[in-house]
């Protein structure tokens, strides 16, 4: 392996040492179940306006028009390719909006900050590997070799999860309610004829805002 | 000062709701603590998140954790050793879901009565080493009663035929009819019959027609991990405590952690120490106390109540509280039914969400066969249609067979297969937890809640012989899902405990000296306390434990009642 890699590995293994919750960082620890009313509206106000904005305008087009947005929109664009002929009617990260997605599902409440920095880290990790291997950053790099680059770190311990958070966080773009900011208009449910039953949650009952 | 209530009820969930309609119907003033907040059916949807991937109806980790110790085997068997680690650090979440009306409100409600051999299992089927088998200080005849009384309360939707394991009953049919039924069932019944085998309908915690003011199912699909939106399946809250509180007589706090019970010299319980929802202590008084927070919990709230009669717990005085803790043998397996097999119409009608399959067989609720050493205690099999959760079964193809991470087109195949292709059938193995020396609850010494009390350290040691249990039914299970034309056919059977599936810890028994509780629940040395949930059952027998714990609940409620004079007068008015 090589020694990025080994360092991201001693990186990571610092960071669920000095955090035990950081192993479980996707875990609930919910507002609202333990008397912490109210706490949605702790929320920092730029997040709400992001929030809003993601769901409702062009705003949020600005917070991800810059890293590690660029570069994680680049791997879920791999991960998750757009269709690749007329008969394919899957949609791609992009139509699912994963990446907007995973921005929103990060700033819920009851997620761990050190899982929100965990998911930046692995952009520096990625793209400071990638110009060492291939001297340009991922998003610079062939289809071929963004393949090899990916397969490559996750080799890794840190790689190899950072890979798999992406994905956690992209089957919910695809298959949570759309009042979380991916699935638009229920697209992955349609592709997977998947029926999400009824009655679905309105937005002032996220599972976060629950009381 | 506060108020004295007649009778106090720790935790609202299916240990406590019985007791607090009942009681409260007969006249009784009725103070419920609960310590998670009251939802409604307007907070409960078909989210995904909320209810399966976040756990959004369950406490935080953070705040409220358990300590759970497994068994560690080294592979040299030198160093095999009980490693203890904290659940906020990973693995399974002990909570099953609390708010008012507890995890009923997230059950799927497959209701099974135990059996009269279940009552007796160590004189039916003798001893096994390593397992503490005790026969129950009660019989079946004792329980039948609050059964039929709970088919009605709970409302219990469900078909009675005659087969050979079938227990007796003192009432011709449920209350309700079944719900309605998912196209393969008759395709499972024709099988099944074909193999000599026993299709039993299952009874289901389910309303098929409206009632007060409850609907009936809607047939959403989704009924496992979800709380119910229409109040049809029969959680505690919907079925039991919203007629409690209408009956002006009983009074729910929710968001109230009951942290200790005090006790006087003379070992009754005189106060209910419990944190409200600003972390405030509060003291609730009442002249009798029931005890209901599910398992693991209740022996950690009688552990950390000493008191001068209580030196080592509540009710402690014999070494046994927390010891003998239950989960339930268990396997599940899964076959796929290709569309491609089927004809447009039927595809259809396999597609369809909402109808149950709702079917179970309990052939081998004994089991006699030389392989297994003779004539023991089995098990009941249930088939389900499969969960459909998304992105749960999404998630199924996070990795390929050589546990690389799965991407791209490859990916996006097999979501394909899995979504587009097929319908699945799951059956589900209950048999008994054997109890024994390495399944107990005992307090941390440690790791502490968010309010500094002790959190429930749980071993979770099983017996070997329900393992071999749960792979004979599962067998069997199998054979049925390729019968009915499943392929890909895989079961899986192991000692891990399933957390939802929790009993015992407070024994009952007529011998205060290898029990908790006497035969009418009440806490031996403290003449004044009860405890309702599952925890007073010595052996789990071969079904999931609600309805039982409904039952005996109801039994119990009948005995406070007797002994606080029976049915109170002014019953019938609202107290001003």
């Amino acid at each position: 392996m090589s020694l990025i890699l080994q360092s991201w590995d001693k990186a990571l293994q610092r960071e669920i040492d000095a955090n035990p919750n950081f192993a479980v960082s996707r875990r609930q620890f919910l507002l609202g179940t333990t008397g912490l009313a109210g706490a949605a509206f702790l929320l920092p106000s730029w997040l709400e306006a992001a929030q809003k904005s993601t769901l409702n305008s062009k705003k949020s087009d600005k917070i991800l028009t810059s890293e590690p947005w660029l570069t994680i929109e680049v791997v879920y664009n791999h991960l998750f390719p757009p269709p690749t002929d007329s008969k394919d009617d899957s949609p791609g990260a992009k139509q699912i909006k994963a990446t907007e997605y995973l921005f929103l599902a990060l700033q819920a409440p009851d997620i761990e900050k050190s899982q929100r920095q965990f998911v930046e880290k692995g952009v520096k990790w990625l793209n400071q590997f990638s110009v060492t291997e291939y001297k340009k950053p991922f998003s610079g790099l062939s289809n071929s070799d963004r393949e090899k680059a990916l397969r490559k770190i996750e080799k890794s311990k840190a790689g190899r999860r950072w890979i798999a958070t992406l994905m956690d966080f992209l089957f919910e773009a695809l298959l949570a309610d759309p009042v979380y900011g991916g699935n638009p208009d229920g697209i992955g449910w349609k592709w997977l004829d998947h029926s999400p039953g009824f009655p679905r949650p309105p937005k002032n009952k996220r599972y976060f805002l629950l009381t | 000062m506060n108020k004295e209530y007649d009778v106090c009820v720790i935790g609202s969930g299916a240990g406590g709701g019985p007791v607090a309609l009942a009681l409260s119907e007969a006249g009784y003033q009725v103070l419920v603590l609960e310590k998670g907040p009251w939802f409604t059916e307007k907070d409960f949807f078909k989210d995904e998140l909320a209810s399966s991937q976040r756990d959004a109806y369950k406490p935080s980790l953070k705040d409220e954790k358990h300590v759970i110790e497994d068994y560690q085997d080294d592979s040299d068997k030198k160093n095999n050793k009980w490693v203890a680690s904290s659940t906020e650090k990973g693995g399974q979440n002990f909570w099953n879901g609390n708010c008012v009306g507890g995890s009923s409100n997230f059950m799927s409600g497959f209701f099974w009565r135990l059996k009269p051999v279940d009552f007796k299992l160590l004189s039916e089927f003798g001893p096994i080493k390593g397992a503490n088998i005790a026969d129950w200080p009660i019989s079946y005849n004792d329980l039948e009663p609050y059964y039929a009384k709970a088919e009605v309360e709970v409302g219990i939707s469900g078909k009675v035929i005659k087969h050979p394991n079938a227990e007796p009953r003192s009432t011709k049919d449920f209350p309700y009819p079944p719900t309605h039924e998912h196209f393969f069932s008759a395709t499972f019944d024709k099988v099944c019959t074909k193999m000599k085998l026993h299709p039993v309908p299952m009874p289901r915690a389910v309303l098929s027609k409206p009632s007060g003011k409850r609907r009936s199912c809607e047939y959403s699909g989704y009924c496992a991990y979800y709380g119910c939106s229409t109040g049809a399946k029969g959680s505690s809250r919907a079925a039991l405590l919203g007629r409690a509180t209408d009956n002006g007589r009983c009074t729910i706090l929710a968001n109230s952690k009951v942290h200790k019970l005090v006790s006087d010299n003379s070992g009754k319980v005189v106060a209910a120490e419990y944190f409200d929802k600003a972390g405030k202590k509060q003291k609730a008084i009442a002249k009798i106390f029931v005890v209901a927070c599910q398992a693991i919990e209740t022996s950690r709230l009688l552990l950390f109540s000493k008191g001068p009669k209580h030196k080592q717990g509540l009710g402690n005085n014999s070494g046994q509280l927390g010891q003998n803790l239950l989960f339930a043998g268990s396997a599940s397996g899964t076959g796929d039914f290709l569309y491609k097999n089927y004809t447009t119409a039927e595809v259809n009608k396999i597609k369809q969400m909402g109808p149950f399959l709702n079917r179970g067989l309990q052939d081998w609720y004994v089991i006699n066969d030389k392989k297994l050493g003779g004539r023991i205690k089995g098990g009941t099999i249930d088939f389900v249609i499969s969960h459909p959760n998304g992105i749960e079964r999404a998630l199924l193809y996070k990795t390929d067979n050589d546990d690389k991470l799965m991407w791209g087109a490859e990916l996006k195949k097999n979501l394909v297969e899995e979504f587009r292709h097929a319908q699945y059938v799951t059956f589900e193995v209950f048999c008994d937890w054997l109890p024994n020396d390495n399944c107990f609850v005992s307090l941390d010494k440690k790791v502490k809640d968010k309010w500094g009390d002790p959190v429930s350290k749980v071993r979770i040691g099983h017996h070997e012989h329900d393992v071999d249990v749960a792979k004979y039914l599962a067998k069997h299970g199998v054979q049925v899902l390729e019968k009915m034309g499943a392929i890909n056919l895989r079961f899986h059977a192991s000692g891990a405990p399933p957390v939802n599936l929790v009993a015992g810890g407070c024994r009952f028994g007529k011998d205060p000296k290898t029990s908790v509780l006497n035969p009418d629940c009440q806490v031996h040395d403290a003449e004044n306390l009860y405890v309702t949930d599952g925890s007073f059952m010595p052996t789990g027998g071969s079904v999931p434990y609600t309805w039982t714990i409904y039952a005996n609940s109801f039994r119990v409620a009948d005995r406070i009642i007797e002994r606080l004079g029976g049915n109170n007068p002014g019953s019938k008015k609202r107290p001003v």
